[in-house]
């Protein structure tokens, strides 16, 4: 059987309130299952912030791998290894 | 006239004489106002061939038709003249209180020139202005000069002044206004002190009037709704301000470190929004008729740098925290209230110190020649360094001239981050290639707000880029130079363009001035302006070769972080845009392009 990868998620602003933590480490092999993991371990406040009704995750979401934004790689699915780093941003902005 | 005023205030300083003179419909229409405007009258004037120091440089206080009307975040104003920095054009943005007051007052503008005697300021109640002398004022700084100035005029009037770096014609002063506000960047303050001029109090009582008042309050109704329905300016930014950036740009390897040695500050954390709230916040800060409230005051309760003030945002955050590798955030935000109450740009003070701090590390500056160590994350050196600069004392001296003299100096010109010799802000070009772009062809040098395309690089508003690539970027820098320049211009906070557009600032626009503004017309006046400042800049000497970035940044491949291994592609994006702009190959406007902008006089 092979190893589920060991990842660090890290989360911010709001999402920190909402979980109450700012890093975390899970096992997980894809975004995906770094999300649905998070929205099963933290619940409907969490789950509303990351995933439309109809469970597509959110536009204004920006997730990423390693410093690169999920859209220039492979989406919800993109794999993940040993050691990756998965951010969560929530909608900010600033100047 | 409605929208504006139709009025400017004209201040001779070395005459000492004021006189109220119409402003031209047109020049109103086609300019919209604010930094639109006064850039076609420091055009006209000719303030390109001046020095920048000298009494004939204008300085220009210029509001926008929505300024003071209630129009969602309608508070601002631009302060303009030729830069003692750059040499280029030079129009700061600010909010707060004083711009809609002066609106009250009667006035779009205030147009001063000349050299005063000996120190003064002006009052401005109601329509008439007076010249009075500041000389128990002239030495003390923003916070103190506030008082005294509100003390000699009328409890609620609303002041802008320098503090002592304008005084002392320090090249990195700002003008600051209600205490924490900050017509920030290019020097404009130490213009101001170059006239003699410590502060303008305002006062007025009479409401800005819209020439459609129906339509106005439905324009506003549908502006708000979408503001206060988008989760960034309904929700990201008033809950954490601006400094939330910090870890988000950090994240994308894109947080300039060390004099953007590189993009990824370890401990970016420690200075990050989410601390700065739990640790120092006091409360939020609105300016005028704004929801957002991004200001943020704030109280070191003990310690070192015990005390309180305002900020630090994002810009600061960085150019205090991570460019000079200062971890501490008591240090970065004691340093920030310095900057405000000393009137320095703590972006371009930051990324100065930053560059002392690299010459010191390469050995170019001796521990002799500064007369201290200058070691990164020395958070003690970064407060105390806002008073030596602002004084001119001692390595302060250097540090007054901003980075790009200061490493000449040292014969490194190359190890200053500017473009156009005003300091980059706290995005790395190389992990965001639409902004570098953006430096390089920004008519004010190094700055975000000319053309902040991270809101789409990284913050996916309105829609996401691949900040890694340099496709497309050079049409995208130019829709958000246009959008922002007619932003700036109509008065209105560009925070706003987080959830509405030019479509809303077109409306807003049209139902407060009775002018036809469309979303195309709008958008036209913005490059109109943009093109108007490229042909002061092109008039004041600067050519193709000054639209670049610091050859680190071209050449240096990025150490780590997601960006690891990339260099800007100016050379791709910079030839592209010239063409979208309708500029030949040396960046000149041509005939063609100057005629479709009614830019032909
Ligand atoms: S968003 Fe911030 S800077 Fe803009 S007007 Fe509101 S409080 Fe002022």
């Amino acid at each position: 059987m092979v190893a589920v990868p060991a990842v660090q998620v890290q989360l911010f602003a709001t999402l920190r309130e909402v979980t109450g933590t700012s890093r975390l480490a899970l096992e997980a092999s894809s975004v995906r299952e770094v999300l649905s993991l998070l929205a099963s371990q933290y619940g409907e406040e969490l789950r509303r912030r990351l995933f439309t009704p109809a469970g597509q995750l959110q536009e204004t979401v920006a997730v990423l791998v390693n410093g690169r934004n999920i859209r220039f790689l492979q989406g919800p699915d993109t794999p993940l290894r040993a050691g990756d780093t998965v951010t969560l941003i929530p909608p900010v902005a600033g100047g | 006239m409605t929208g504006w005023t139709g009025k400017m205030l004209r201040v001779d300083l070395t005459a000492g004489e004021t006189s109220v003179e119409e402003l031209c419909r047109h020049d109103l229409r086609d300019f919209v106002g604010a930094r639109g405007l006064g850039s076609r009258l420091l055009y006209v004037a000719g303030a390109y061939a001046v020095d920048p120091l000298a009494p004939e440089n204008p300085l220009i206080f210029a509001t926008g038709p929505l300024t003071g009307t209630y129009a969602p975040s309608g508070g601002r104003y631009n302060v303009l003249c030729r830069s003692p920095l750059t040499g280029a054009i030079a129009a700061s943005n600010s909010g707060g209180y004083w711009g809609p007051e002066l609106k009250f007052a009667g006035f779009d503008l205030i147009y001063v020139t000349g050299k005063a005697a000996s120190p003064v300021y002006l009052w401005v109640n109601d329509g008439r202005a007076e010249i009075r002398p500041a000389d128990g004022i002239w030495g003390k700084t923003v916070s103190e000069t506030e008082d005294a100035v509100r003390a000699q005029t009328h409890p609620e009037a609303k002041v802008a002044c320098i503090g002592p770096a304008g005084e002392r014609l320090v090249r990195i002063a700002c003008v600051v206004n209600d205490k924490s506000r900050a017509a920030g960047r290019s020097g404009v303050g130490a213009v101001m002190g170059s006239k003699n001029l410590k502060a303008i109090a305002v006062r007025g009582t009479r409401p800005v009037r819209v020439a459609d008042k129906e339509g106005f309050k439905a324009a506003r109704k549908r502006a708000m709704e979408k503001i206060l329905s988008h989760p960034v300016t309904s929700g990201g930014l008033p809950t954490y301000g601006t400094a939330v950036l910090v870890n988000v740009i950090n994240a994308h390897g894109a947080f300039p470190t060390r004099n953007f040695q590189t993009g990824v500050f370890a401990e970016a954390e420690r200075i990050s929004g989410e601390t700065l709230a739990k640790e120092y916040l006091v409360r939020k800060k609105a300016c005028f008729a704004c929801s957002m409230a991004c200001g943020r005051p704030t109280l070191i309760p003990s310690g070192p740098f015990k005390g309180s003030g305002e900020g630090p945002e994002y810009e600061a955050a960085w150019a205090l925290g991570a460019d000079c590798g200062v971890s501490d955030l008591a240090a970065v935000t004691a340093a920030n209230w310095q900057c405000n109450e000393m009137g320095i740009d703590p972006i371009s003070y930051g990324a100065t110190l930053a560059c002392a701090m690299e010459l010191y590390q390469r050995g170019y500056l001796t521990r002799e020649q500064a007369g201290r160590e200058m070691r990164w994350g020395d958070g003690q050196l970064l407060v105390e360094g806002v008073r030596l600069t602002a004084l001119r004392e001692g390595i302060g001296n250097l540090l007054a001239e901003g980075s790009y003299r200061l490493a000449s100096e040292f014969g490194h010109p190359e190890l200053s981050m500017t473009a156009k010799k005003q300091e980059y802000p706290a995005y790395e070009p190389r992990a965001v290639q639409g902004i570098g772009l953006n430096y390089a062809t920004s008519n004010r040098g190094g700055c975000h707000v000319r053309g902040y395309t991270i809101s789409s690089e990284v913050l996916g508003i309105p829609e996401k880029l691949d900040p890694l690539v340099p496709d497309n970027k050079a049409f995208w820098v130019k829709a958000f130079q246009d959008a922002t320049a007619l932003v700036d211009s109509s008065g209105v906070c560009l925070f706003v363009t987080f959830a509405i557009g030019a479509p809303e600032i077109a409306d807003l626009l049209a139902a407060a001035t009775g002018e036809a503004y469309t979303t195309e017309s709008g958008l036209l006046a913005g490059e109109r302006i943009w093109n108007l400042e490229r042909m002061f800049n092109l008039k004041a000497g600067f050519t193709r070769a000054d639209d670049t970035l610091a050859p680190r940044l071209l050449s240096e491949p990025m150490p780590e972080g997601p960006a690891r291994g990339q260099v800007s592609r100016l050379e791709v994006m910079l030839p592209e845009y010239y063409r979208l702009r309708g500029w030949d190959e040396e960046g000149r406007p041509t005939e063609e392009t100057l005629a479709r902008l009614g830019l032909k006089w």
